[in-house]
C-alpha cells in the first residue's frame, strides 16, 4: 500500500514539472539575453536601411554579426551595404566638388555632408566642408628666384611695407634670403576700417533681428534724405550702423547726406563749415577734391583779407597769424607768403625804435 | 519473521509518509514560493555573480542588472559616468530595467550628429552682466537666469565644456543629442554673484571670457582671486583680449604695422596673464564686438589659440568655421519662448 501510495505520489508530483518543460524552449531562450538582443538589431537594421540610415544599419548588422558569428548571411550583408555606402559616398563627393567648382558652395555643402554622412571616414569630404568651403584665412605663394619679401609684398598686397607680416607668419626675418621652391603662408587681407567712434556693445548684435530693426530705421533715413534733411538722415543712418556695421545702404545715405551738405555750404560761402564737413567723406568720394581745394582757396582768401585789415590797423601780430593761415591753407597763395615777410621786418624795427 | 514482516511493513509505511511529505513539500517549492532557506543570502549572491556581457572590439552587449543605471554602466565601461547619454541614445531608451540587454558602444557612432534627416547644431548661448531685478538688453536677472537653466535642465538639454563642443567641431567626439554651451564675457563681479552660484546648482559648466584689463577687483568688476576660485569649481576661463578693443579696426592715425601689433599684443597679453594668474592655457577667444577678419584669425592660429567666437546668432553646425564660431546673445528681456528659439539641436536637411 506504502509502495502504491509513493509511486501514486511520485506520478502525481512529477506530471506538473513535465508541463512546464513544453515551454522549455522559449524559457531557455530568455536565459540567453544576447539572441534576442541580436534579434532585436537584426529588425532594427532592416528598419534603418527602409529609412535610409544606411550607417545605424551598418552598426545593427555588425552587432548581429558579433552576437551570431555563424550566421553567413549577416556578414555578406555587411559587405553588401559597406560596398553601397563607400560607392554612394564617392558619388555625393563627386557631385560636391563639381558644385565646388562652379562655385555653388550651397549645393557643395549638402553633396559633402552626405558624403559624410554615409562614410564619416572621407577625409576628402571633411576637409572641403570644414576649410575649404568657408574659404581659408591664407593663401600659399611658391618662391620664385630672385623673390625678396617686400617684391612678394608689393604683389600680394600692393605694399612692400607689409614685408614684416609674411616674415611674421612664416617665422623669418624681415631680411631673410628667401630660398626657391619654398612656400609661404600669406593671411588674407581685408582692408580694417577706421574707428570712427565708441561702439556700444550692441552694434554687433545678431544678424536676423538687427535686419529687421535696420530695415525700419532705413527707411525712416531715406524718408529724410528725399526732403534735404540732410542732419536726421545721418543720425538715423549712423543708429542702422549700430546695428548692422556693414550696411552699405547705411553708408551710402550718409556719404551722399555729408555731400549735399558740403556742397550747399561751399553755396552759401561757409567754407570752414564745408570743410568740416567734407572732412567726413572719403577725397575719393565725387568731386569731394575739387570742392575740399576749392573751399581751402576761398577760405585761405577770406583768412588773406582779415589779415590785410589787421595790418592797415596796425595789429602786425594778429596779421601775420591770419596770413600764417592763408599759407596752411593754400601754399601757393600770390601774396601771404611777402606780406609776413614786409610784417615782420617791420615788427623787428619796431623793437629796434623803441 | 512475521515480526519482522509487519515491523517492515510499518517501517515502510512510514518511510512513504515521510516521503510523501517531502515530496509535497518539493512540489509547492516548484509551484513559486522560493524556498526560504534560500533568502537570506541573496545580496551576497549578487555580488558573486560575474556580470552577464561580451565583449567585442566596439561594443560590449551586456544584461543589465537590480541598481545599474546609464550612468553607473559608463563608470563601469567607458570609465566616465557622464558619458550616460552615449549608451542611452545608441539603445534609444530613457530608462533601465534589470534583466535588460543592451549594447555599450566604445566608439563614437554618429559624429557631427549627421542623419539622412539632417545634422545636429549646438547654442553656444553668451551672457554679459546679471542683476538682481534690473533687466536691461545685456543684463540679465537673477530670476530669469534661473527659469533659464531650469528650463534646460528639465527639458533635458545638456550644458558641455568647450573642449567637448571642439571636439564636435573637429568630427571627431560625439556630443548628447541636445547639447548647448553657456558662456559669460568680460568679467562683471555679479558673474560671480548671480551667475556662478545658479550654475554650480544645476552643475552647469560654463566659459568666462575674460578681457583682462577689466579685472581690476572694483565694486562691479571681478578679483583674480574671484576668477581663482570659480575655476577651481568647474568654471572655464577664456579670453577675450586685454582692452576690449575692435580687432578689426584700426585706430585713426595708426599705421598698418601699428594696428598689427596692438592686435598681436592684445590677444597675446590676455593669454599671458591668464596663464600667469591662474596657471591656465588659453585656448579660445571671443572677440570683441564679435567681429573678426581674416588677419586676426591668422594671428590666432600663430598665437596657439584653437577657435573663436562671434556673436553672430545661430546653432552651430560641426562644419562651422573654428575661428569664426556663431553665439547667441541671450537679452535680458527675453521670454522663455525667445530663449528656446537660440537652443535649437537640428538642421533638416535631406541627406541621402
Amino acid at each position: 500500500m506504502g509502495l502504491a501510495l509513493l509511486v501514486f505520489v511520485a506520478f502525481s508530483c512529477a506530471a506538473p514539472p513535465k508541463k512546464p518543460t513544453e515551454p522549455k524552449e522559449p524559457l531557455e531562450k530568455a536565459k540567453d539575453p544576447f539572441s534576442i538582443l541580436s534579434e532585436k538589431y537584426r529588425n532594427k537594421a532592416m528598419e534603418y536601411e527602409k529609412d535610409g540610415e544606411l550607417g545605424k544599419a551598418l552598426q545593427s548588422w555588425e552587432i548581429v554579426a558579433s552576437l551570431t558569428p555563424t550566421d553567413g548571411q549577416v556578414t555578406k550583408k555587411i559587405e553588401a551595404l559597406k560596398t553601397q555606402m563607400q560607392t554612394m559616398a564617392d558619388e555625393h563627393f563627386k557631385k560636391g566638388l563639381s558644385h565646388y567648382q562652379r562655385n555653388s558652395m550651397e549645393a557643395a555643402r549638402k553633396e559633402f555632408l552626405t558624403a559624410l554622412h554615409y562614410n564619416p571616414n572621407h577625409t576628402e569630404a571633411l576637409t572641403y566642408i570644414k576649410h575649404k568651403l568657408p574659404g581659408e584665412d591664407y593663401s600659399l605663394y611658391q618662391v620664385k628666384g630672385g623673390d625678396t619679401l617686400k617684391e612678394i609684398a608689393k604683389k600680394t598686397y600692393n605694399d612692400p611695407n607689409k614685408d614684416f607680416l609674411i616674415a611674421y607668419f612664416n617665422d623669418l626675418k624681415v631680411d631673410t634670403k628667401l630660398v626657391p621652391g619654398n612656400t609661404l603662408r600669406l593671411p588674407v587681407l581685408e582692408s580694417p576700417t577706421t574707428k570712427a567712434t565708441i561702439e556700444p556693445k550692441e552694434t554687433a548684435m545678431d544678424a536676423k533681428e538687427i535686419s529687421a530693426d535696420a530695415k525700419t530705421l532705413l527707411s525712416k533715413a531715406l524718408a529724410y534724405y528725399k526732403v534735404k534733411n540732410y542732419r536726421e538722415t545721418v543720425s538715423i543712418s549712423e543708429k542702422v550702423l549700430e546695428y548692422d556695421p556693414a550696411n552699405k545702404e547705411a553708408h551710402q545715405l550718409i556719404n551722399e547726406s555729408y555731400y549735399q551738405m558740403g556742397r550747399s555750404l561751399l553755396q552759401g560761402k561757409k567754407y570752414k563749415e564745408a570743410l568740416d564737413v567734407f572732412d567726413r567723406l572719403d577725397p575719393g568720394y565725387k568731386d569731394v577734391r575739387e570742392s575740399v581745394a576749392l573751399a581751402k582757396r576761398q577760405l585761405a582768401g577770406e583768412h588773406y583779407l582779415r589779415g590785410v585789415k589787421y595790418f592797415t590797423d596796425e595789429e602786425l601780430d594778429k596779421a601775420i597769424k591770419e596770413w600764417e593761415t592763408t599759407l596752411t591753407l593754400d601754399p601757393n597763395h600770390p601774396k601771404a607768403k611777402k606780406d609776413i615777410e614786409n610784417a615782420r621786418a617791420l615788427l623787428q624795427k619796431l623793437k629796434e625804435f623803441k | 519473521m512475521k515480526r519482522i514482516g509487519l515491523d517492515l511493513r510499518c517501517l515502510l509505511s512510514i518511510g512513504c509518509f515521510i516521503l510523501i511529505l517531502s515530496f509535497m513539500g518539493g512540489c509547492a517549492t516548484f509551484r513559486g514560493k522560493p524556498p526560504e532557506v534560500e533568502k537570506p543570502k541573496p545580496e551576497v549572491s549578487k555580488v558573486e555573480t560575474p556580470p552577464l556581457q561580451q565583449v567585442f572590439p566596439n561594443f560590449i552587449a551586456v544584461v543589465a542588472r537590480e541598481g545599474d543605471t546609464f550612468s553607473s554602466l559608463a563608470s563601469k565601461y567607458l570609465k566616465d559616468p557622464s558619458m550616460d547619454w552615449f549608451i542611452a541614445e545608441f539603445n534609444e531608451m530613457e530608462t533601465l530595467t534589470p534583466g535588460q540587454p543592451l549594447i555599450i558602444p566604445l566608439k563614437p557612432y554618429q559624429r557631427g550628429g549627421l542623419t539622412s534627416k539632417g545634422y545636429q547644431t549646438v547654442a553656444v548661448l553668451s551672457y554679459h552682466h546679471f542683476s538682481l531685478d534690473r533687466t536691461e538688453r545685456l543684463t540679465v536677472t537673477k530670476s530669469t537666469f534661473e527659469e533659464q537653466m531650469k528650463f534646460l535642465k528639465d527639458r533635458g538639454y545638456r550644458v558641455i565644456t568647450l573642449g567637448q563642443f571642439f571636439d564636435f567641431l573637429e568630427f571627431k567626439g560625439q556630443i548628447p543629442k541636445k547639447s548647448v554651451v553657456i558662456s559669460i564675457d568680460d568679467g562683471w563681479r555679479s558673474n560671480y554673484d548671480i551667475a556662478y552660484p545658479i550654475l554650480k546648482k544645476y552643475g552647469f559648466p560654463a566659459t568666462l571670457f575674460v578681457y583682462t584689463d577689466l579685472i581690476v577687483g572694483s565694486e562691479k568688476t571681478l578679483t583674480w582671486d574671484l576668477i581663482q576660485e570659480m575655476a577651481n569649481n568647474g568654471m572655464d576661463i577664456q579670453c577675450h583680449t586685454k582692452t576690449h578693443r575692435n580687432l578689426t579696426k584700426m585706430e585713426q592715425k595708426e599705421s598698418f604695422k601699428e594696428y598689427f601689433e596692438a592686435i598681436e599684443k592684445e590677444l597675446l597679453v590676455c593669454r599671458t596673464m591668464v596663464k600667469k594668474k591662474l596657471n591656465i592655457d588659453v585656448k579660445y577667444l571671443a572677440y570683441p564686438y564679435g567681429d573678426t577678419n581674416p588677419l586676426v584669425n591668422e594671428l590666432l592660429k600663430k598665437q596657439g589659440y584653437q577657435g573663436a567666437f562671434t556673436i553672430k546668432r545661430g546653432s552651430n553646425p560641426f562644419f562651422i568655421h573654428n575661428y569664426r564660431v556663431n553665439r547667441s546673445m541671450i537679452y535680458g528681456d527675453f521670454d522663455l519662448n525667445q530663449f528656446e528659439r537660440n537652443v535649437t539641436v537640428f538642421t533638416e536637411e535631406s541627406l541621402k
